[in-house]
C-alpha cells in the first residue's frame, strides 16, 4: 500500500516526460513553460527554443515536414527572435511551405492573451536562382511572451533531403526531427555531434526519431572558423527505391540502388552535361590544352606551367561549390568562372599533357562536417579541388588564386580527407598536406659608432606564414613592411628589403634595421626581438565553447646575438623557461646564454596541432600570456664604473 | 508629373571583370517601371551577334535592404556574365516614374577602371514644372535650348581617362531635383525647404493620433514628473523597452510614417513608425516634438545646401524644443538615455518638419569634456611570479559608455565578463566577480563598474628585477571617438615585501598639438602609487589611419616602466 502512490507519481512523471517530448500543441503550454525565466545551463540567455519538432512523412515520391517552433522570449533583447525567415527552393514548384501559422502567447497572472499573424502578415521574398523565403514577424512580442510558428515543407527532391540542425543561435531544450520512411526507400543517414550519435532512433515500422535536448547557444568566438562542424545535426541521403513501371510490356517491378557504392556516385556525377566535358574533351576543347611549354622536362615543372597557365587564362568570379557551373566549352569562351570550373579546367588541362590528375571533393572547414563518413554521402562535401599524382607525389591543387603557388591550399582547405573520382575504385581517401610554416628571426644587436644600438633583423616566414603575409603576387614594400610591423613601427625602420620566392617551397625574406636612443643611461634595458607572431594575448575570454582553430602548425625560431658595447657589463637577464600545454601541442622555450661579451638568446614556439580543444582553453590563454609577455622581457646592461 | 528615362549604352568589354560594367540593374515597385529593355552582345574576335536580350530575358528577384525584413519591390536584372571577351554589349532601356520627386542623378564615369569615349545626357523638362540642377565636382554649365513648351539642358564630356579605385576620390556628377512636385495627391514646391517642409507636414498629419485608452496611460506614465526632460525620459524609456526596431516597407512606406496606433498595435516599427508613435505620445503630455528628417550613417555624413531643397535622408527621428535647450530623440535606439543619439545622427544638417513648413537645423557635435570620460582605478596585490588579484573600479562618460549601455542591454554575464577582461581592465585580467550600473546624467550616459579578479603576468621579470607597468589598460581607438577624450587613471601596487625601487619614480609630462599627457608615481611604504591623466583635443575628426598613429603615440608614452630590484624574500 506504501509503494503505490510512489509508483503511481513515478508512472505519472514518465508519462508526463514522454507526453513533454512527443507532443507539441499550439497554443498549449506546460507550468514549466510558463514559469521559465532563465536556461539553467545558459544563464543570461535572452531567448530560448523551448521545443521544436520537424515530423517528416513521404506521399508517394513527396516529402512533408511539418515543422513546429516553440520559443520563450527571456529578456526584451531577446525579442529579435520574433523575426523569421524560412527559405525553399521553389523553382519548379520542387519545395513550397504551406500552412503557415503563428502567433504570440502574452500572459498576464493567469491570464493567457494570443496575438495571431494573419494570411497577410506572412510575405514571401524572391531571392533569385529560384530561392524564395517566407518572411514574417510576430506582434505584441514582450519579455515573457511564448512564439509559435508551424508550417509543412513539400519538397519533391527526395535524393538529399534538408539535414536537420538541433543547435540554434539561442539554447535548445529539446529539438526532435522524427521520419517516416516508406518501404519503398531506403534511406542513408548521418549523425553528427555526441548526442546525435548516442540516440535511440529505431523506433518500428519505418519511423525513426532523434531527440536532443539541452543545446548551448551557437556563437562565433575568435579563432573559429569552423562552428559548423560541430553542430548537433542529421542528414539523409537516398540510398535505393522500390519502383513499379506499368508501362513497360507485362509491367516492370524492382528495387534500384542509388549511389549504392563511392563508384556509383562518381558515375552519376561524371556524367552530368556540365562535368562530362571537363573529364573527356571533345574537338576544338582538346586543341586548347595544346599549351605552349617545353614537353621533355620533367612532370614536376611540366604541371607547374600547367598551373600558372591556368591561373593566368581564367579569372576566379569568387563562386564556389563542388559542381561546375558551366561547361568547359562555356569557360574557354568567357575566361571567368567559379572554383570548381577552374580546377576542372586545370585537372584537364594536365591530364591533356600526360599528368594523372582526378577532381577531388572535400568539406572544407565550417562547412558542417567535422568527420566524413565513408558512405557514398554527397552531402558532405562543398569544395572540388584537383588531386594530381607528379613524379610519384601527391599534390592537392587549388588554382583559383593568381598568388598562390603550386601545391598550396586555402587554409580552410586543409581536410583530413576527400573523395577521389576515380576511373575506377573511386572513394575518401586520406590526405596528408605536408608543409614547414614558420617564422625565423635573427636579430643581431650592436653599438654603432654614434653609440646606438642597431638591430639588425633577418624574419624569414615559410609556406603558410608567407602566404598569410602576402595578398598580391607583387607586394610593395611600404605596404608590406606596414603589414608586417605595424604602421608606426614601419616609420622607424630603416633599409627595408624583402624578397619572395616560390621554389622549392613559398618564402618571403625581410630584412631591416632599427636604431635605439644613444646609450648614455647606466642601466640599459634591451628588448632582443622586433617582431612577434602576437604582440599581445589573443584570447580575452575565459571560457571557450567551441575548439581553437589556428588553421595550420607552425614552428618558430627566434635567436638574438647581443654584443654588449664597450663600458657596459651583463647586469641581468630574463629566466630561462620551458613551457607546453597539458596535450603537448603548443610549446615555448626560452633560453638564454651570458658570455664574455656577448649575450645569446633562443626562443621556439611550436604549435604541434592547429585545433585545441576546449578543455585545455585555460591552459592555452596563460600559456599566451607567458609566451607574449615573456618576449617582451629585457636583457640589462649596467654601465661599467671605472672601464 | 512623371519622368520618363531612356538610356542608351554602348560598352567594350576587353576583361572579364569588365563585364559588371554592363551588369543592369532596375528597382521596380507601384512608382517606378521598367518599359523595354534591349541588350545586343557582339563577339568582336568573329564580330557575330552571340546574343540579344528583351525585357522578359531580364531575371527578376526581390529587392530588400538589409535593415528590411520585408519590402515589396523588385529588382529587374541583366546579368552580364558567360559572354566571349572581347565582346560589345549595347543596352537600350526605358522607363518611367510616376512622380518627379526623385529624379535619378547622372553619373558620367560610373564605375572604376572604365574609360569613356563619350558621355551625354539630356534633361528636357516643362518650364511650368520646373527641373533644378546641381554639378557636383566639376564647372562647366549644360548647354540649353528653349523651345515651346519645354526646356532641353545636355551635358556632355569626352575622354574621360579610367581611374585606378580610390572611395575618397571625388568624380563628376549632377544632382537633379524638381522645382514643383506632386506625389500621391500632394502637391508642393521643393525650391526652398519651406515648401518642401509643407509637402511633409502634410504627409505625417494625423499620423501621430493615439487611441483614447492608450492617451489615458501615457499621462499616467508622467506622473509626477518635475519638468519635461523627465517626462520626455520616462516616455523614452517606455518606448525602448516596448517596442522593436523592425523595417516592413510596403507600397509607399518607404518614406512614409505608419500611424502611432499601428505601431502600438505591432509593438514594432521603423524609425519613422516609430518617431511618430513617439511624437504623439509627447504631443500628449504638451511637448511639442518635431519630426526631422536626416541622413544617418555611422561614419558618413551628407551635408544639406540651403539653396538646393532635395530629398537626401535615409532617417527620421525627434527634435524637442525644451525651456532651455533642445534635445534629439533616436526612436530607433533601445537602449541610451533621452536626449543622446550617438555617433548615427551627431554633427549633422537635418531637415526638421513643422506644422506648416520646414528649417535645415544642425544635431549637436557632443564635443563637450561630460561627453568624453574614463576614470579608471586599479588596486593590485603582486604575486611572486608576476600575476596580480586585482579590484578596479571604472568611470565613463558619454561615447566611452555606449558599449557598456549595450553590453547591459544585450549581453549575458559571460560576454560581460569578457568584455571587462578586454575593454575595462587591460591585459592578462580574467574578471571573477563585477557589479555594472548606468546611470544617466540628464542627455550624459555614464557607467560605473565595480570588478576584481587576477592579472596574468601584470608584472615582467627578469632574474634580479621586476618590471611593471605605468598603465594597466592601453589606449584603443574606440575610446577617441572622432579625437576627443578625457581620461584619468589611478593604479595603486602592493609590493612584495623582497622588492625596492630601482628607477621610473617621477613626475612626467608630455604636449602634442592632440594630446596632453601628465605622469605621477610615488612609493608610499609598499605601496606604489601611479597616476596619470590625459586630455585628447583634435579640433577636426581624425580619419582612421591618422586615429590609428595617435593611438600609437599615445601608447607609446603609457609604456614608460618602473623597475623594481628584487632581494632575498625575508
Amino acid at each position: 500500500m506504501r509503494i503505490k502512490p510512489f509508483l503511481s507519481l513515478l508512472l505519472f512523471s514518465l508519462f508526463t516526460s514522454i507526453s513533454f517530448a512527443q507532443n507539441l500543441k499550439f497554443g498549449k503550454f506546460s507550468q514549466e513553460e510558463i514559469d521559465l525565466r532563465e536556461v539553467d545551463f545558459e544563464p543570461g540567455a535572452d531567448a530560448v527554443v523551448l521545443a521544436e519538432v520537424s515530423f517528416n512523412s513521404f506521399t508517394g515520391g513527396v516529402l512533408g515536414s511539418d515543422i513546429h517552433r516553440r520559443v520563450k522570449i527571456l529578456k526584451e533583447s531577446g525579442k529579435d527572435n520574433a523575426n523569421v525567415k524560412l527559405q525553399f527552393y521553389a523553382k519548379d514548384k520542387i519545395e513550397d511551405i504551406v500552412r503557415l501559422n503563428a502567433h504570440t502567447v502574452n500572459f498576464d497572472g493567469s491570464n493567457m492573451s494570443i496575438t495571431k499573424l494573419e494570411k497577410e502578415d506572412f510575405f514571401e521574398a524572391d531571392l533569385g536562382n529560384g530561392w524564395k523565403e517566407v518572411r514574417f514577424s510576430l506582434k505584441n512580442v514582450q519579455q515573457g511572451s511564448i512564439l509559435e510558428y508551424s508550417y509543412t515543407k513539400i519538397s519533391k527532391s527526395v535524393s538529399f533531403l534538408d539535414p536537420w540542425i538541433f543547435h540554434n543561435d539561442i539554447p535548445t531544450l529539446r529539438s526532435t526531427y522524427t521520419i517516416s520512411i516508406p518501404s519503398y526507400f531506403n534511406y542513408r543517414y548521418l549523425p553528427q555531434g555526441e548526442k546525435t550519435i548516442a540516440c535511440n532512433f529505431v523506433k518500428g515500422d519505418g519511423l525513426y526519431e532523434w531527440t536532443v535536448t539541452d543545446l548551448n547557444s551557437v556563437k562565433p568566438e575568435p579563432m573559429m572558423t569552423n562552428y559548423a562542424d560541430y553542430f548537433e545535426k542529421i542528414s539523409f541521403q537516398l540510398a535505393g527505391y522500390a519502383f513499379i513501371n506499368s508501362g513497360a510490356y507485362g509491367g516492370e517491378s524492382g528495387y534500384k540502388d542509388t549511389y549504392g557504392t563511392w563508384q556509383d556516385l562518381t558515375k552519376f556525377i561524371v556524367g552530368l552535361e556540365k562535368f562530362a566535358q571537363y573529364m573527356k574533351p571533345q574537338g576544338s576543347q582538346k586543341d586548347y590544352f595544346v599549351i605552349p611549354i617545353k614537353q621533355d622536362q620533367a612532370e614536376l615543372e611540366k604541371a607547374k606551367e600547367i598551373y600558372a597557365w591556368v591561373q593566368k587564362s581564367i579569372s576566379y568570379n569568387e563562386r564556389d561549390g563542388n559542381f561546375p557551373s558551366q561547361t568547359l566549352k562555356s569557360l574557354i569562351e568567357t575566361k571567368k568562372g567559379s572554383r570548381p570550373d577552374m580546377n576542372l579546367m586545370l585537372m584537364a588541362a594536365l591530364k591533356a599533357n600526360g599528368i594523372t590528375a582526378y577532381p577531388l571533393m572535400i568539406s572544407s572547414k565550417g562547412n558542417g562536417h567535422s568527420r566524413l563518413v565513408d558512405t557514398p554521402f554527397l552531402d558532405q562535401f562543398d569544395q572540388l579541388i584537383v588531386f594530381a599524382k607528379v613524379d610519384g607525389k601527391d599534390y592537392y591543387l587549388d588554382v583559383t588564386n593568381p598568388a598562390r603557388p603550386f601545391g598550396y591550399l586555402p587554409l580552410r582547405f586543409h581536410a583530413n580527407h576527400g573523395y577521389i573520382l576515380l576511373e575506377e575504385g573511386s572513394g575518401l581517401i586520406p590526405l596528408q598536406i605536408s608543409h614547414r610554416s614558420g617564422i625565423s628571426q635573427i636579430v643581431s644587436i650592436k653599438p654603432n659608432a654614434e653609440n646606438r644600438l642597431v638591430f639588425e633583423t633577418n624574419l624569414r616566414f615559410t609556406d603558410y606564414d608567407a602566404l598569410t603575409r602576402i595578398n598580391e603576387e607583387k607586394p610593395v614594400a611600404d605596404t608590406l613592411k606596414a603589414e608586417l610591423l605595424g604602421k608606426e613601427a614601419a616609420l622607424l625602420v630603416k633599409d627595408f628589403t624583402f624578397s619572395q620566392k616560390s621554389e622549392p617551397r613559398k618564402q618571403l625574406d625581410t630584412k631591416f634595421v632599427l636604431e635605439d636612443e644613444a646609450m648614455d643611461a647606466d642601466i640599459q634595458f634591451i628588448k632582443p626581438f622586433t617582431f612577434m607572431r602576437w604582440d599581445e594575448n589573443p584570447f580575452q575570454s575565459t571560457t571557450r565553447t567551441f575548439p581553437v582553430d589556428f588553421l595550420y602548425t607552425f614552428s618558430d625560431n627566434y635567436s638574438a646575438q647581443i654584443q654588449i658595447p664597450e663600458g657596459y657589463e651583463l647586469d641581468d637577464y630574463p629566466e630561462a623557461v620551458k613551457l607546453t600545454i597539458p596535450t603537448g601541442s603548443a610549446v615555448f622555450t626560452y633560453d638564454i646564454t651570458p658570455l664574455s661579451n656577448q649575450v645569446n638568446i633562443n626562443v621556439t614556439i611550436a604549435l604541434k596541432s592547429s585545433l585545441i580543444y576546449p578543455d585545455i582553453y585555460p591552459d592555452l590563454k596563460y600559456f599566451m600570456e607567458i609566451l607574449t609577455s615573456k618576449l617582451q622581457e629585457p636583457v640589462v646592461l649596467k654601465k661599467v664604473a671605472n672601464p | 508629373m512623371s519622368v520618363l528615362y531612356r538610356k542608351h549604352h554602348v560598352l567594350i568589354i576587353k576583361n572579364a571583370n569588365g563585364l559588371d560594367h554592363a551588369a543592369y540593374s532596375f528597382h521596380q515597385n507601384s512608382r517606378n517601371k521598367l518599359l523595354a529593355f534591349d541588350a545586343t552582345v557582339t563577339d568582336l574576335i568573329t564580330g557575330k551577334v552571340v546574343k540579344k536580350y528583351k525585357l522578359k530575358d531580364l531575371g527578376e528577384r526581390s529587392l530588400i535592404s538589409d535593415i528590411s525584413l520585408y519590402q515589396d519591390d523588385r529588382e529587374k536584372f541583366f546579368d552580364a556574365r558567360n559572354f566571349p571577351i572581347p565582346c560589345k554589349i549595347e543596352i537600350i532601356a526605358e522607363h518611367s516614374s510616376l512622380d518627379n520627386f526623385f529624379i535619378n542623378s547622372w553619373d558620367p564615369q560610373e564605375y572604376w577602371n572604365q574609360k569613356v569615349v563619350k558621355a551625354e545626357v539630356v534633361a528636357s523638362y516643362p518650364p511650368s514644372v520646373g527641373l533644378r540642377f546641381r554639378e557636383m565636382n566639376f564647372e562647366k554649365g549644360p548647354a540649353k535650348e528653349v523651345s515651346e513648351g519645354s526646356i532641353q539642358l545636355k551635358w556632355v564630356f569626352e575622354q574621360m581617362e579610367p581611374k585606378a579605385p580610390n572611395p575618397g576620390e571625388d568624380y563628376p556628377w549632377v544632382q537633379f531635383a524638381p522645382a514643383r512636385f506632386s506625389l500621391d495627391g500632394i502637391s508642393s514646391d521643393m525650391r526652398t525647404w519651406e515648401g518642401f517642409g509643407k509637402f511633409y507636414a502634410q504627409l505625417i498629419a494625423g499620423k501621430d493620433e493615439l487611441p483614447k485608452q492608450f492617451k489615458a496611460e501615457v499621462h499616467k506614465m508622467v506622473e509626477g514628473a518635475t519638468d519635461d526632460y523627465e517626462k520626455v525620459s520616462r516616455l523614452y524609456s517606455y518606448l525602448q523597452k516596448n517596442f522593436r526596431y523592425l523595417v516592413i516597407f510596403l507600397g509607399i512606406d518607404g518614406w512614409e510614417p505608419r500611424k502611432a496606433e499601428d505601431v502600438l498595435e505591432t509593438k514594432y516599427g521603423e524609425c519613422k513608425g516609430l518617431s511618430t508613435l513617439m511624437k504623439g505620445m509627447l504631443r500628449e503630455v504638451g511637448i511639442n516634438a518635431q519630426y526631422a528628417l536626416v541622413f544617418a550613417d555611422d561614419k558618413k555624413k551628407r551635408p544639406l545646401a540651403p539653396d538646393f531643397p532635395v530629398h537626401s535622408f535615409n532617417h527620421a527621428f525627434l527634435r524637442i524644443p525644451l525651456q532651455d535647450e533642445v534635445i534629439w530623440l533616436e526612436c530607433t535606439n533601445e537602449f541610451l538615455p533621452a536626449g543622446f543619439s550617438g555617433d548615427f545622427t551627431a554633427d549633422r544638417d537635418v531637415f526638421v518638419i513643422t506644422g506648416d513648413g520646414g528649417f535645415l537645423d544642425r544635431t549637436p557635435k557632443y564635443a563637450e569634456a561630460k561627453f568624453h570620460q574614463v576614470k579608471n582605478n586599479y588596486s593590485l596585490e603582486l604575486q611572486p611570479n608576476g600575476d596580480a588579484n586585482f579590484s578596479g573600479s571604472n568611470t565613463y562618460g558619454g561615447f566611452p559608455a555606449i558599449p557598456f549601455w549595450a553590453l547591459e542591454r544585450y549581453a549575458d554575464e559571460n560576454t560581460k565578463k569578457s568584455y571587462l577582461n578586454s575593454q575595462a581592465a587591460g591585459s592578462g585580467a580574467i574578471v571573477a566577480n563585477f557589479s555594472m550600473e548606468n546611470i544617466p546624467n540628464r542627455e550624459v550616459p555614464r557607467t560605473t563598474i565595480d570588478y576584481s579578479g587576477i592579472v596574468q603576468r601584470f608584472a615582467q621579470q627578469t632574474a634580479k628585477r621586476v618590471i611593471l607597468p605605468t598603465h594597466w589598460k592601453k589606449m584603443d581607438a574606440d575610446f577617441l571617438g572622432e579625437g576627443n577624450l578625457n581620461w584619468e587613471e589611478s593604479l595603486e601596487i602592493t609590493l612584495l615585501p623582497n622588492l625596492s625601487l630601482e628607477s621610473g619614480i617621477g613626475e612626467f609630462k608630455h604636449q602634442d598639438n592632440l594630446f596632453d599627457y601628465n605622469l605621477s608615481s610615488q612609493l608610499v611604504d609598499n605601496k606604489l602609487i601611479v597616476k596619470s591623466n590625459l586630455i585628447v583635443h583634435c579640433p577636426e575628426p581624425l580619419g582612421k589611419e591618422d586615429k590609428a598613429l595617435l593611438v600609437n603615440k599615445i601608447n607609446d608614452q603609457f609604456k614608460k616602466t618602473i623597475i623594481l630590484k628584487k632581494s632575498e624574500m625575508p
